[in-house]
């Protein structure tokens, strides 16, 4: 199974550039894509899941351009879009019965399936209560039931964790790495723990065009020796904040215990600490523009 | 700072797609009564075509414009702000719900009084340079605007708010009741002589224009005719003109305006008796509101199932099902299974008062003597589901689920023609009892019109839904051809060959036709929206 993106484009109204020659190479597992707020991330995924069309570039799965013959991929793919939603005077079985259909799976196996993933998403309980009454939480486990129901070979999730709970949270992360079999699951998130849990790979975009690629090992090597900690007094947090990447702040007795990232020590006091995923993204992002070595 | 609430409201509406449709439609009007395209006549008689007539001929026409589609224009403001969130963000702040409502009402008020005075312009500047070879008289032109059209678009706004603040009025329920409201208004103020509530004037001007008939033709038949020359009315052929000078503005007929203009504030008032400030727990949907002090069904088997989940230790994460061990699913699309999932989306979510009647208006299309059951129970049948109608090709818009649906395999070839269906089966059902009727009495042309009627319904709906993703466009466009065609008889709007002369004209024929060419329209819009 091989997803290819081969530099594409993509321009909105009023010249606005949300893809620009983007190019990546996604295989079997469980693919992270990170990126801030505008980055591209969305536009991206709506591309994969045939949602939108590149203006430039070809997007291929196993071969086969998808953008020339999207119903092919449709068959095996499963999208929890960002933002979606549902009829509210449906219940949730009636709901995923109805885009069951749409997708030509029917008889009682896809009722059993749909029974089933109501209960995988901790609904089967209230999966009789109309839609309209759900709270976002609830209804974004729908979506991700939605998405589960053709046992989908490319699952596409866009920020799948937004309005969960902790506990369902954790829940959904397990179910992920439940996922990464023989099959292609890309993740999209801006919350890097939830990157961290799952993903065996990571994309980084950052205004349109691809900032890293790799595994999330290369990326923490990206960071290795730039992570340090140190103890300020209060008063001075102001002042560290102009002038470091801080990507950690906890009060402590004796002042702020910051984390901060920085190729040289920012202070006499500042020890070296152990880089996160965090850390080596808030590192790429501050250096975007800047050539980034290669992991 | 509701001053900036008016401006902001103002000039998001102005900048709308449907505002310049809208004010299209209006000059269009304009443009037509100057050319005679849409003429009044008093039997074989009418006014030159000096200030007088053709600023009374623009007033009442254009006034009875804005009041049948400028409602549908102006009452969505608040609903924006509700779907937007900005309205619990304007919640939170010091604005009164009295300032809000205001100033809603102002936005209205302005957003209809721009088109009304752009018809105005535009009729000043046509009497102007027109070939009537009558000089312009302003202020006898603009009289009119002032002391009906204003008053009426008055009332109209503070309406728009009304059913904005009354749940139940919101959506497609208030549409239906506003459409048979204005008609109301309009046949009561301008023939059954209830002055007060003249809302488009005509009760004003057509007695006086009577008159100045009768002085120039005493021997003449006065039956007032208004519309389209060579559509809603035939062409009049030859036409004796006489000299009107206008309407005297007197001080009961000023006095008359201020009565609506205080029937607007207290609609304002009564609006903010009803508005709940985007409370979403005094503003709670249908589905989700108690019945009485008792439970929803489905609410006492939730609590069931969830004391029997919680007790048999079912919720622990341990206890869930494993992907693989889940039922395996393989693509075998069933046409019959995804119109049958069309079908229970299409009519779920209604009382069943609705069903009931639906039910009931079959078995009175059987059980009525067979011209009244076409006359009376056809057109109520066919008027009943507009609500459903309304909905296709809508949803997906208006719901968000368009990426979960356009993701899933052939999403047009599959899922429209279901949808399209569906909407074909429900008009079927609910004219079921004529075609029998038509059938039994081997009325065979009026069953074709049935069955052509059956198929442009949906398709116009479809198209205006897929079109403007809102239920709004087809719910205003069948109400007027259905209250044209159907309960007036005007035979070029009489789709359902309610009445013989349409169809010896082959009307239903040609709404046929029509359907059939909006078809591929349709095709082409949702895969045009789809990437």
């Amino acid at each position: 199974m091989k997803l290819e993106i081969d530099h594409i484009d993509k321009c909105y109204k009023g010249k606005v550039w949300a893809l620009k020659d983007l190019s990546l190479d996604i295989e079997t597992g469980v693919m992270g894509l990170l990126g801030p707020n505008g980055a591209g991330k969305s536009t991206l995924m709506r591309i994969l899941a045939t949602v939108s069309k590149p203006d430039k570039g070809l997007v291929k799965w196993n071969g086969v351009d998808i953008v020339a013959a999207p119903d092919k991929l449709r068959q095996i793919l499963g999208y929890l879009p960002q933002d979606f939603g549902v009829y509210p005077h449906l219940n949730a079985f009636e709901f995923l019965t109805y885009l069951a259909a749409a997708r030509g799976l029917s008889g009682p196996a896809a009722g059993k399936r749909i029974r089933q993933l109501l209960d995988l998403v901790n609904l089967a309980a209230v999966g009789n209560r109309p839609l309209g009454s759900f709270s976002g939480g609830m209804k974004q486990r729908v979506g991700i039931a939605q998405a589960l129901l053709n046992d989908p070979k490319l699952l596409i999730v866009d920020e799948p964790t937004a309005g969960l709970d902790p506990e369902e949270r954790i829940r959904f992360r397990n179910l992920l790495a439940e996922l990464s079999g023989e099959r292609i699951v890309i993740l999209s998130s801006h919350i890097v723990s939830d990157i961290e849990a799952a993903a065996t790979a990571i994309a980084i975009i950052h205004r349109g065009t691809l900032l890293f690629h790799a595994g999330p090992e290369q990326l923490l090597r990206q960071v290795a020796g730039k992570a340090w900690e140190m103890v300020i007094p209060s008063a001075a947090l102001q002042q560290a904040k102009e002038k470091f990447i801080i990507s950690n702040t906890t009060r402590t007795a004796e002042g702020v215990r910051l984390k901060i990232i920085a190729a040289e020590s920012p202070g006499e006091r500042a020890a070296v600490a152990a880089p996160t995923l965090e850390d080596a993204y808030l590192y790429l992002l501050s250096t975007a523009g800047k050539t980034i070595p290669a992991g | 700072m509701w001053m900036q609430l008016v401006l902001a409201d103002f000039r998001e509406r102005t900048r709308r797609y449907s505002f310049l449709i809208t004010l299209g439609f209006v000059l269009f009007f304009g443009y037509l009564v100057n050319t005679g395209k849409y003429a009044i006549t008093l039997g074989a008689c009418r006014g030159v075509y000096n200030s007088a007539w053709v600023g009374s001929l623009m007033t009442m026409g254009s006034t009875s414009l804005l009041v049948l589609l400028g409602f549908f224009l102006v009452n969505n403001s608040i609903k924006r702000d509700r779907v937007t969130g900005v309205g619990q963000i304007l919640a939170s702040t010091r604005m009164s719900k009295r300032s809000y409502l205001w100033s809603k009402f102002i936005s209205n008020f302005l957003t209809l009084s721009l088109m009304a005075a752009i018809l105005v312009a535009a009729a000043v500047v046509m009497q102007w340079l027109g070939d009537s070879g009558e000089p312009l008289k302003l202020w006898t032109l603009l009289a009119p605007f002032l002391f009906v059209t204003f008053p009426a678009v008055t009332l109209v706004s503070a309406l728009a708010v009304l059913f904005e603040s009354v749940r139940a009025l919101r959506g497609s329920i208030g549409n239906v009741l506003y459409f048979f409201l204005a008609q109301s208004l309009i046949l009561a103020g301008a023939f059954a002589g209830v002055s007060l509530l003249d809302i488009t004037g005509i009760g004003i001007f057509l007695p006086s224009m009577e008159r100045a008939a009768r002085a120039a033709f005493p021997q003449a038949k006065l039956g007032l005719e208004m519309g389209f020359v060579g559509f809603i009315k035939e062409s009049p052929g030859t036409v004796s003109q006489f000299r009107w000078e206008g309407v005297q503005w007197t001080a009961d007929i000023i006095s008359g305006k201020f009565f609506m203009l205080a029937i607007a504030v207290l609609l304002i008032f009564l609006a903010d008796h009803f508005f709940k400030r985007f409370d979403p727990a005094l503003d709670v949907p249908a589905y989700d509101k108690p019945l009485g002090q008792g439970k929803k069904k489905w609410e006492r088997s939730s609590e069931t199932n969830m004391k029997t989940a919680e007790k048999n230790g079912s919720l622990l994460p341990q206890a869930m099902p494993k992907i693989r061990d889940l039922a395996v699913t393989v693509p075998d699309f069933h046409f019959i299974g995804l119109l049958a999932a069309e079908l229970r989306l299409l009519l779920k979510g209604y009382h069943r008062v609705w069903y009931g009647l639906a039910s009931l208006f079959i078995v009175l299309q059987l059980a009525l003597p067979y011209e009244l059951a076409r006359a009376i129970m056809l057109p109520l049948a066919w008027i009943w589901p507009i609500l459903l109608w309304s909905s296709l090709g809508t949803r997906e818009k208006r719901f968000n689920t368009s990426q979960l649906l356009f993701s899933s395999p052939y999403p047009v070839a599959r899922q429209l023609p279901a949808v399209w269906i569906a909407g074909f089966t429900v008009t079927v059902i609910t004219g079921s009892g004529m075609m029998v009727r038509a059938l039994l009495q081997g009325d065979i042309a009026f069953l074709f019109s049935l069955g052509a009627a059956s198929c442009f319904i949906p398709t116009l709906a479809l198209f205006l839904g897929i079109s403007s993703g809102s239920k709004k466009p087809f719910e205003v466009t069948y109400m007027i051809i259905w209250y044209l065609g159907a309960i007036n008889r005007v035979t070029n709007f009489d789709f359902m060959g309610v009445s013989q002369p349409a169809i010896a004209a082959h009307v239903p024929s040609a709404y046929f036709i029509a359907g059939i060419i909006l078809l591929p329209a349709i095709f082409l819009i949702r895969k045009k929206q789809m990437l």
